[in-house]
């Protein structure tokens, strides 16, 4: 919006004040969604430092794999493994502050008592849990990602906001009311010396 | 028939690659109908009309369970009751064959019964699919199938398989399940290997070498799948049947 486009009405301040009176009320909403977020966020965080015994569980359950494996041979422990029902998970998102939230539940279990042999109900069992809780963190992973990412999106409006479009708002509004006063003081000289000239007319007839 | 079966439970696709191949005069049922059914239900009826019919009777213990250690029980119940023991007859040095077969037997009742139990497995069922013990005494095979997991060892120490006990709470007490199929496969070679020094000169000592064989087979698999696992020494050394 370039100065000497703006139309310097009484009108014209009347739409541009209600226009920031607006833009200010977006931002406060802006604003109290991006604490909202924060704290989220936040609340997340502190939980992000489960990934170290995740990664410990899954090196375990790789362990136990592995002896399986070696007890087994890999003939018998194909077949053992096929005895043993896949894990299925439904997604079941949800809505934080508008931003869809990926979330995975476990709706049925691979059941480690289905195995046929001791060795493999033991891998299988901490394999089980090392995957429940991965599939956890990774929903929590992805849940950080997406609300940092609609974090820094609304902390770029609020900026926006704030730093461009307020502003510039606050000169339109101060340069049409300016002109105003120019425009009114200038009709008030014009007036003042027809009065003037008229009254000397006047005098002189 | 165990791979096919397990892979029914699942819905999971058959490999045929992954099935021992059998020649058709010595397979005792239509692995091909087995294979082309559609469940594991379907899989285990298509068995009425054979000598494995024992399963379809184990049905509805699998059914109130779930569990495919049910129908496997039942399928190793008519491989010795129906296809080992009947075998037996006029093979030379009977009674020693019977013996070690008796032992497997045995062991492999009480390793079933374990299973079952661990599983939580009730108390009928678990007497239902046990086999007819050969050293075992009927009310240990009774106590067995009404016992605690963790009380299963000392009815063990009480029975002709004491030596077993020490192994059984070693593996339950330090929570390492895993080892238990070990510890029941090192006995059933431990007692071979007795009965071959015993019996040196008989036929019994052919079967023991094949049994010897068979455990030296496995070692070598788990040693080089152990190397290519990166497993360290004393790992490797606890899936030994040495």
């Amino acid at each position: 919006m370039t100065m000497e486009r703006v139309a310097t009405s009484k009108g014209a301040l009347q739409k541009a004040k209600e226009q920031l009176k607006f833009i200010e009320r977006g931002r406060d909403v802006l604003k109290m969604k991006r604490d909202q977020l924060a704290g989220e966020l936040n609340n997340l965080l502190s939980d992000l430092g489960r990934r170290k015994a995740v990664e410990k569980l899954f090196a375990d359950a790789f362990d136990s794999v592995k002896y399986a494996y070696a007890v087994l041979g890999f003939d018998s422990f194909a077949s053992a493994a096929e005895s043993v029902e896949l894990m299925q998970v439904r997604s079941l998102p949800t809505s934080v502050v508008g931003v869809i939230m990926p979330e995975l539940k476990v709706a049925s279990r691979p059941g480690p008592e289905q195995a046929p042999s001791a060795t493999m109900m033991k891998a299988i069992t901490k394999l089980d849990r090392a995957v429940e809780e991965a599939i956890a963190l990774g929903v929590l992973e992805a849940k950080i990602e997406q609300l940092a990412r609609e974090l820094m999106d609304t902390s770029r409006k609020v900026n926006a906001l704030e730093k461009v479009v307020i502003p510039r708002y606050e000169t339109v509004i101060r340069y049409i009311e300016d002109r105003l006063n120019e425009m009114a003081l200038q009709e008030f000289f014009v007036t003042k010396r027809v009065r003037d000239a008229s009254k000397v007319t006047k005098e002189r007839s | 028939m165990k791979r096919i079966l397990r892979a029914k439970k699942t819905g999971s696709g058959i490999d045929k690659i992954s099935l021992i191949p059998i020649p058709k005069q010595y397979n005792p049922v239509n692995l091909k109908a087995l294979s082309e059914a559609s469940t594991l239900p379907d899989a285990v009826n298509s068995l009425k009309n054979t000598e494995f019919s024992g399963a379809v009777e184990a049905l509805p213990i699998y059914q109130k369970y779930g569990l495919i250690s049910v129908i496997e029980g039942a399928l190793d119940r008519t491989y010795f009751e129906s296809d080992v023991l009947p075998s037996l007859r006029g093979v030379p040095d009977g009674r020693h064959v019977r013996e070690m077969v008796g032992l497997e037997i045995d062991l492999t009742n009480l390793k079933t019964m374990m299973d079952l139990r661990a599983r939580e497995v009730g108390p009928d069922a678990v007497r239902s699919l046990s086999l007819k013990p050969m050293k075992l005494k009927a009310k240990e095979v009774e106590a067995i199938s009404m016992a605690r997991i963790d009380t299963i060892p000392d009815i063990v120490s009480k029975s002709h398989y004491s030596s077993l006990a020490r192994p059984l709470r070693e593996a339950l007490d330090t929570g390492k399940v895993a080892s238990l199929d070990r510890v029941f496969a090192l006995e059933v070679y431990k007692g071979t290997k007795a009965l071959m020094v015993r019996c040196a000169d008989t036929f019994v000592y052919v079967l023991g070498y094949v049994m010897e064989a068979e455990a030296e087979a496995h070692n070598l698999v788990s040693i080089a799948t152990g190397k290519e696992l990166g497993l360290d020494e004393p790992k490797i050394d606890s899936t030994l049947f040495v």
